[in-house]
């Protein structure tokens, strides 16, 4: 099983590298890095006495010993954890060589030091086996660069999708995370239009209304917060990670633009997750019950993740997005909904990579994404290699997108409608 | 006997008073409490406010803290993880809370109020350990404390705090206390702690500990004391639930899926 769960991570091995050192001494550094993975590992992940596992760490040492530079030792590792069977098991270079990117690009003159996060107004998705245009939001560098819903993406900069090419590399992720970036940063995407023919379009990133978000080890990633009311007085919100930021602002919406709302959709596709007590803490936002929304296993301590119900919560109906694109918090957060009967999930079973993960920073500089505890959600069963399975499964086509209509949204604002009618008539005839 | 230690997380420190159940332990506590205010500075005290750097190193995690205590108890912790998320724990003397703008208000119940009200009266410094403590014995499993030999004494609260039993490893021969046991209680459940005590110091001629380790769930959280500051006026208002964080009475949730059905 590919380890991609979090792209940031996938998107620094593919570019960066450490500056060359001799075979001899990236051998020792290979090693003590190797070594202290395993110490690591070892004391934090629940599942650590496998015993496979030391198996597996005897026959990958000897390799290690024998590793003779950056890019071998990284997939040496990486491959290593994919033996692990576990997602959330990321093994990424030392940070000092995202500085020296970051300072390059400064002194090139390509950023400023104070620049803001910023995105394309692009939501990626599958469709037909192609990666496609799913939503361009309203304001965005994309709707001025006139990219259209529908439009396939064939690349981005020098990365080119194929979708095709293999069913497990979540493309929809990668798209998203190499879309965003630092306000005025440009992007240059290759395009096809339904009538097959093709465009480059330059595009330089806007603020994306969030902030960065960057917690200890954890590589820094640019947040993303959209939000908007659909015909019918649906409130619809997206946004691509589970940080207080997002969270946050949410709750203030709730007060303000979600006001009278008639129905809420929270689109979390592509949304690869963060701190796990912000799926609970999302869900106090949707449902003034205090709910449970799974047990967290560790080494030695159960935990559960309670909700905390907020008189404020929105009292209406609940539609919740997925894709394959969903992972860790945010099946977290998809689980507990449908466990709880507080929504319906609409689209495609989500990832299937939902392990407790924190991000340690090694001493010889190279970061390690580990396991710490296992999730069990509230009815019992488990997301991990499963995924949250949408009530209504819905999948785009390149031909609806390009007609103007996301599927899962449609079908999603149908039932809220539905819904919201049903409360409707329910509420007058208890008030005749 | 008085000691001050930082407040960490929730509720994991407290200040010592000794008497005793056990004649050995009181006189060892006894001996404490001459040696971290040996001029009665701590009856004096009827505020302070903590500020801490807390660090978790392993995963290059840095946070802010700044505790504020008035007496008898009132008792607030402020936290920051710059760029990421605020959240403020309190109690105001009846009312525990914890509020942040994603996780919105929350009044704290059952255990979790237990255990957030015993940190608030740890932090009295008119309360001795034998006024809060129905029983008070020496562990023979002592051991060593980074390296200094310490005795072990289990201290167990009152049943009207309703609050587990927690151990204290002293060194005889300085008499500082050195490492504590316990266990914090959590929405998310209860996670046994272990706190040492390190660069044992003077602040306003009383010793304070000015670096603290606490291990739990086996992640290690380093926290330095950067300031203390005693017997600054403080408004009983600091620690109310922040206007703007309506609380929806806590109830039980349930374990299992369905019992929850809300819409």
């Amino acid at each position: 099983m590919k380890k991609m769960s979090f792209l940031v991570s996938c998107i620094l091995l593919f570019t960066w590298r450490l500056p060359a050192a001799t075979p001899e001494n990236f051998c020792k550094i290979a090693l003590t890095t190797y070594n202290e993975s395993w110490d690591v590992i070892n004391k934090f992940n629940f599942a650590a006495d496998e015993k496979s596992w030391s198996k597996i760490r005897a026959e990958n040492e000897k390799k290690v010993a024998s590793c003779t530079g950056e890019e071998e030792f990284l997939k040496l590792m990486n491959d290593m954890f994919d033996q692990l069977g576990q997602s959330h098991m990321v093994f990424l270079p030392p940070e000092s060589v995202q500085y020296k990117s970051a300072i390059k690009k400064i002194a090139a003159g390509d950023i400023t030091k104070d620049a803001l996060p910023a995105d394309s107004g692009i939501l990626p998705l599958l469709a037909g086996g192609k990666i496609c245009v799913g939503k361009v939001f309203k304001g965005s560098a994309a709707e001025e660069a006139g990219i259209k819903q529908g439009d396939e993406i064939t690349r981005i900069d020098s990365f080119d999708f194929d979708a095709s090419a293999s069913a497990e590399i979540p493309w929809e992720l990668i798209a998203h995370k190499m879309l965003s970036g630092k306000a005025g940063s440009e992007v240059t995407l290759g395009i096809r239009n339904s009538s097959g023919s093709e465009k480059e379009c330059r595009l330089k990133l806007k603020p994306s209304g969030s902030r960065w978000i960057k917690l200890g080890a954890m590589p820094q990633f640019a947040g993303v917060f959209y939000y908007e009311i659909l015909p019918g007085g649906i409130a619809y919100v997206y946004f691509n990670s589970f940080f207080p930021d997002e969270i946050g602002k949410f709750n203030s919406l709730l007060d303000n633009e979600f006001k009278g709302a008639t129905g809420m959709i929270i689109d979390i596709r592509n949304n690869p997750g963060g701190m796990g007590i912000m799926a609970p803490a999302l869900g106090g936002w949707i449902s003034d019950k205090k709910l449970s929304f799974g047990d967290m296993k560790t080494k030695d301590v159960p935990l559960k993740l309670l909700s905390t119900p907020q008189k404020r919560a929105f009292k209406g109906p609940v539609a919740v997005l997925i894709n394959s694109g969903s992972a860790s918090t945010a099946e977290v957060f998809a689980a507990g909904v449908q466990d709880n009967n507080i929504g319906k999930l609409f689209g495609e079973t989500s990832s299937g990579q939902c392990l407790i993960s924190f991000f340690h920073k090694l001493s010889t500089g190279y970061r390690l994404q580990t396991v710490f505890g296992d999730f069990v959600r509230a009815d019992g069963s488990r997301i991990e290699k499963k995924g949250a399975i949408p009530d209504f499964e819905v999948k785009n086509t390149r031909e609806s997108l390009s007609s103007g209509h996301d599927l899962v949204i449609d079908a999603a604002v149908k039932y809220l409608q539905e819904r919201a009618n049903l409360l409707s008539s329910e509420k007058a005839k208890q008030n005749p | 006997m008085r000691i001050f230690i930082g407040f960490l997380l929730t509720a994991l420190s407290f200040t010592v008073f000794a008497s005793g159940i056990d004649p050995e332990a009181l006189a060892l506590l006894d001996k404490m409490e001459k040696v971290y205010d040996p001029s009665g500075k701590g009856k004096e005290v009827k505020s302070k406010i903590v500020e801490m750097e807390m660090m978790i190193p392993g995963q290059n995690i840095k946070m802010n803290l700044t505790q504020y205590y008035k007496v008898p108890f009132n008792l607030k912790i402020k936290t920051r993880l710059p760029g990421i998320m605020e959240m403020e724990n309190g109690f105001d003397g009846k009312t525990a809370w914890e509020y942040n703008k994603a996780m919105g208000g929350r009044e704290l119940t059952g255990k979790e109020l237990d255990s957030f009200k015993f940190g608030a009266v740890l932090e009295n410094p008119s309360l001795k350990l034998q006024d809060i403590c129905s029983d008070i014995k020496f562990d023979k499993n002592g051991g060593k404390v980074d390296g200094v030999e310490c005795v072990k004494l289990i201290c167990t609260p009152k049943p009207e705090y309703n609050t587990a039993a927690f151990s204290v490893w002293i060194s005889p021969n300085d008499s500082l206390m050195r490492k504590m046991e316990m266990t914090s209680v959590t929405q998310m459940g209860e996670v046994p702690s272990v706190t040492i005590y390190r660069d044992i110091r003077k602040k306003n001629d009383i010793l304070v500990p000015c670096e603290q380790e606490v291990t739990m769930m086996n992640v290690s959280m380093k926290s330095i004391i950067t300031k203390i500051e005693f017997n600054k006026e403080i408004s009983d208002s600091e620690f109310k639930m922040p206007e703007g964080a309506p609380v929806t009475p806590t109830v039980p949730a349930p374990d299992a899926a369905g019992k929850n059905s809300a819409k």
